[in-house]
């Protein structure tokens, strides 16, 4: 089809500076430079054998995956008694999990400062991940209310008609079912946290620093090349653990669950 | 479904996480509204008298919205790619994915060796004999709503993708053994299945591009600031809590303003669906 | 084993990780014996002082410890009710404003011996007389050019800035700074002083007219200097010292001379241990760990006993004594106070810059 040359392009213009950016983190000068004139990996030595770094990489994993369960866990059920109940107040409460997106990150961080410290929790890994539940709840509401809204209601009502207790029918069909929305849900809140530099600057502590805000801190007096470095390893890191689960799990699955098979009553 | 009453408990969780975060936020909303003791709006209405402020706004606005017009337009074809393509389809994920994982900060000295005077389109431009000066990409309003589509438009695709998912390729086939073509089937069928996915998607990226803070400092000029970095200003460099409050109420009055009829829409297409299906 | 086990294995392993480093991570200030926990900036200083802290752990045995962070009032103001570093090093803006709000501990000059090396300028005091901190070190604004589109003799003076022939070849820093530094230095070459920044204006707007972009960081600024994006723009000593220094660049001080940006170590209030932190700023404050500093980073003691090699003296261009003579030393305190009106006046002026 002849529109797949813009598609091509596009394609091309997501990975651009990324594929430049890790070009540049392989020259041995002290600061960035592009193309390399001389090459080394000294950047990602220095990356991979820092105490900091990688604790605050470990961290960041962690606090982003703890973060994403949390806050699907909530805009799940959420989103389940939104779509299928009405209620008074049921579309304001829609609006109202939006707030943490709506209002400006760049305000958030002091008031969340504010509930975190009064509990003796900043520079702690619980208050970052209290934090950002938050955060991210709005995230992972969004595509579960499309999931769920997008959802036929028969395939629900056929399991109940057949006699299935509510547990069951949650196990099996809706779950299933909604399972891009649940994957969207868990890969946009895990991103954003990952990546959560504003309001996550309040809340760190001498211990416990993720790798945005350690890149934050590092830019300000040094232009060094290591931060290209570990933008790639990142890239590569994931890359590799995306593999491993296609291998291993056949993560075609999780995403197959489309074509057509929610939709179409069984016959 | 027969769990009746006891399904308003999932609600709790999601309420009491609401009440703590208004709760947090109440001192600093509060704030906003006491100028010297005295209760009153004087502080907003002193937003709105300074001319550069009021533009500030203005240009936040309408940059979000061009960037989230942009996102609809370019994510939903490669989302309706990677939903329709079986192999291969986890890479081309990965290829939306990616960015995501990488700092701004990074990003944009890869952006600046693309887009600057000296970068390599304006290099292809004049090696080309197109231009004889080098054409401004970068610094001003263009460069940031790349730098805003490129990082936001993976979000738009996976919200576009994710509904395509659930979307039964059955009926785009009876649409074309009908003899439609592409264009009219896009039109009335794959677009009114999937606009809950697309709205959803606008409202994140309209959200996210409002509250931006660090592209448009990195890839903006002089003159194009968002409100999203005065903000980080106020709170980060000069401490006047107050004054990035009132910023922070008004954008958000702003953005909630684009945000419910989007909602309201979402709701009325959802709704005309399930109908239409039965 | 089967997807389903190998799924639940990885979460559960997830699970206790994340379990494990929150239950781990109960941080609380060093409390009395429990030594120094320092924030610095990031990169080159906070390499070096991380140096500077084991030596001093070698000789006076009190533990110390130097993290990277993002800024010193952010931190130390979010942490007010609950702090998690007993010292911190920042610029005298930040400690003047830091002080003025409560948030730092004060001293006598007897607790602080080393000052008496010190210019008496360069101390900084509270209201009432009390020693805000430790003066360390400075560095100083100067103008920076790229080789390939510049000559040194090009910006021989500060007024080359506004030059019509550098439209779109120039850089600004951000409002905080540019309403802080430039407009403060620029009204000094101009007869008026950090009181009266009027006339520092018209050269502030020729720059703001000139430049293409504003920067934010020094890794952002030098990519843009060693692209050759920017020709020149008005920057940091520091930042051209040593491993830092790009070649392709270059750095001058004009003829009118500089802006001194000097550098002290304060102790937050309610952050420990005291008695160490005194201890820690009295090392700070000796000849050693300045030429440690020095050789890394380019900061210039000012602790005026410290002895330059030939080959540092060579490198700053001139004696220390010189250089200090060449720089424009504001009263902090001043421009502390009227940071805020300034950048709202500069925001609004530039903003209608074309």
């Amino acid at each position: 089809m002849r529109w797949r040359l813009p598609i091509a392009a596009i394609l091309l213009f997501l990975p651009a500076p990324i594929a430049i950016v890790a070009l540049s983190s392989v020259t041995s000068r002290g600061y960035l430079t592009f193309p390399p004139s001389s090459f080394s990996l000294r950047w990602y030595t220095e990356f991979l054998s820092s105490a900091e770094w990688l604790r605050a990489l470990a961290i960041s994993v962690l606090l982003a995956f703890s973060a994403a369960c949390g806050s699907v866990l909530i805009a799940f059920l959420a989103s389940q008694v939104i779509a299928r109940k009405r209620f008074a107040g049921r579309s304001l409460l829609e609006t109202l999990m939006l707030m943490p997106i709506i209002f400006p990150h760049a305000a958030l961080g002091v008031a969340m400062l504010g509930i975190v410290s009064s509990l003796h929790w900043n520079g702690t890994f619980v208050g970052l991940v209290l934090a950002h539940v938050v955060l991210t709840v709005p995230y992972a509401y969004r595509p579960l209310i499309a999931s769920i809204r997008a959802l036929d209601p028969v395939m629900e009502e056929a399991a109940m008609s057949l006699g299935a207790r509510p547990g069951t029918i949650l196990k099996r069909v809706t779950l299933p079912l909604l399972r891009p929305g649940l994957i969207t849900a868990l890969v946009f809140a895990f991103v954003i946290s990952f990546d959560e530099v504003t309001v996550t600057m309040f809340l760190v502590g001498p211990d416990m620093s993720t790798i945005p805000v350690r890149i934050f801190a590092q830019i300000q007096e040094s232009a060094s090349p290591v931060i290209a470095a570990i933008s790639t390893v990142l890239i590569g890191f994931t890359v590799l653990i995306v593999a491993l689960t296609q291998w291993l799990l056949g993560l075609e699955a999780f995403l197959d669950i489309g074509a057509g098979r929610s939709s179409r009553p069984a016959a | 479904m027969q769990l009746g009453r006891w399904l308003y408990l999932g609600l709790i969780p999601a309420i009491l996480l609401l009440a703590g975060f208004f709760y947090a936020l109440f001192t600093l909303v509060a704030s906003a509204f006491v100028t010297d003791g005295v209760v009153g709006f004087a502080r907003f209405a002193s937003f709105f008298l300074r001319a550069d402020y009021v533009d500030v706004l203005v240009r936040t606005l309408w940059i979000a919205g061009l960037t989230t017009a942009i996102a609809v337009v370019i994510g939903y074809p490669v989302a309706y790619l990677i939903a329709r393509t079986r192999t291969g389809r986890t890479w081309l994920l990965m290829l939306v994915i990616a960015p995501w994982l990488t700092s701004v900060v990074v990003r944009t000295y890869g952006w600046m060796v693309i887009l600057g005077n000296r970068g390599l389109i304006n290099g292809f431009l004049q090696w080309a004999g197109l231009a004889g000066r080098p054409v401004p990409l970068m610094y001003n309003s263009f460069g940031i709503i790349v730098g805003l589509v490129h990082v936001l438009c993976p979000f738009m695709i996976i919200a576009i993708f994710s509904t395509l998912q659930q979307l039964d390729p059955a009926l785009e086939e009876a649409a074309m053994s009908l003899r439609a073509r592409p264009w009219r089937i896009f039109r009335k069928v794959l677009l009114p299945l999937t606009l809950p996915g697309v709205i959803s998607g606008a409202i994140i990226v309209f959200l996210m591009a409002t509250g931006a803070i660090v592209t448009p400092l990195l890839l903006g000029g002089l003159r194009d600031r968002m409100l999203g970095t005065q903000i980080f200003q106020e709170m980060f460099e000069l401490f006047d809590f107050p004054k990035a409050a009132t910023m922070a109420i008004i954008l958000t009055v702003s953005a909630i303003c684009v945000v419910l009829p989007l909602q309201w829409l979402e709701r009325r297409v959802g709704r005309h669906l399930r109908t239409v299906e039965e | 084993m089967n997807r389903r086990s190998i799924r639940s294995l990885a979460m559960a392993l997830l699970s206790a990780a994340a379990c494990l480093v929150a239950s781990t991570s109960w941080a609380q200030a060093p409390g009395p014996g429990g030594g120094i926990t320092m924030g610095a900036y990031g990169g080159g200083p906070g390499d070096v002082w991380r140096r500077v802290a084991k030596t001093f752990t070698d000789e006076t045995k009190i533990p110390a410890r130097v993290v990277d962070w993002v800024d010193i009032q952010p931190v130390i103001r979010s942490q007010a009710a609950n702090p998690q570093y007993n010292v911190g090093l920042g610029n005298y803006i930040d400690a003047y404003r830091l002080a003025k709000d409560g948030l730092l501990e004060t001293f006598t000059p007897d607790e602080l011996p080393g000052l008496k090396n010190v210019p008496k300028a360069q101390i900084l005091k509270t209201a009432d007389g009390r020693i805000i901190g430790a003066p360390i070190y400075f560095q100083y604004y100067g103008i920076a050019y790229n080789k390939d589109l510049a000559k040194a003799s090009d910006f021989e003076s500060w007024e080359a800035l506004a030059d019509p022939k550098w439209r779109g070849k120039l850089a600004l820093t951000r409002f905080i700074w540019s309403a802080t530094y430039d407009l403060v230095l620029y009204a000094k070459l101009h007869g008026g002083d950090e009181n009266n920044i009027a006339p520092g204006i018209p050269l502030l707007k020729g720059l703001a007219a000139n430049a293409v972009t504003v920067y934010s960081s020094m890794a952002q600024m030098n990519g843009l200097l060693s692209r050759g994006e920017v020709a020149a723009v008005p920057y940091y000593s520091a930042r051209f010292w040593g491993d830092a220094a790009l070649p392709g660049v270059g750095f001058l001080l004009p003829k009118e001379g500089g802006l001194m940006l000097p550098y002290m170590l304060v102790v937050a209030k309610g952050g420990g241990d005291r008695a160490a932190a005194l201890a820690w700023l009295n090392y700070a404050m000796t000849a050693e760990p300045q030429q440690m500093i020095l050789n890394a980073t380019g900061y210039i003691p000012l602790n005026q006993t410290v002895k330059l090699t030939d080959e540092q003296t060579r490198r700053l261009g001139m004696p220390v004594a010189d250089l200090l003579k060449r720089l424009y030393q504001p009263d902090w305190t001043v421009v502390a106070d009227k940071q805020e009106e300034r950048v709202n006046l500069v925001e609004q002026l530039l903003s209608q810059v074309k």
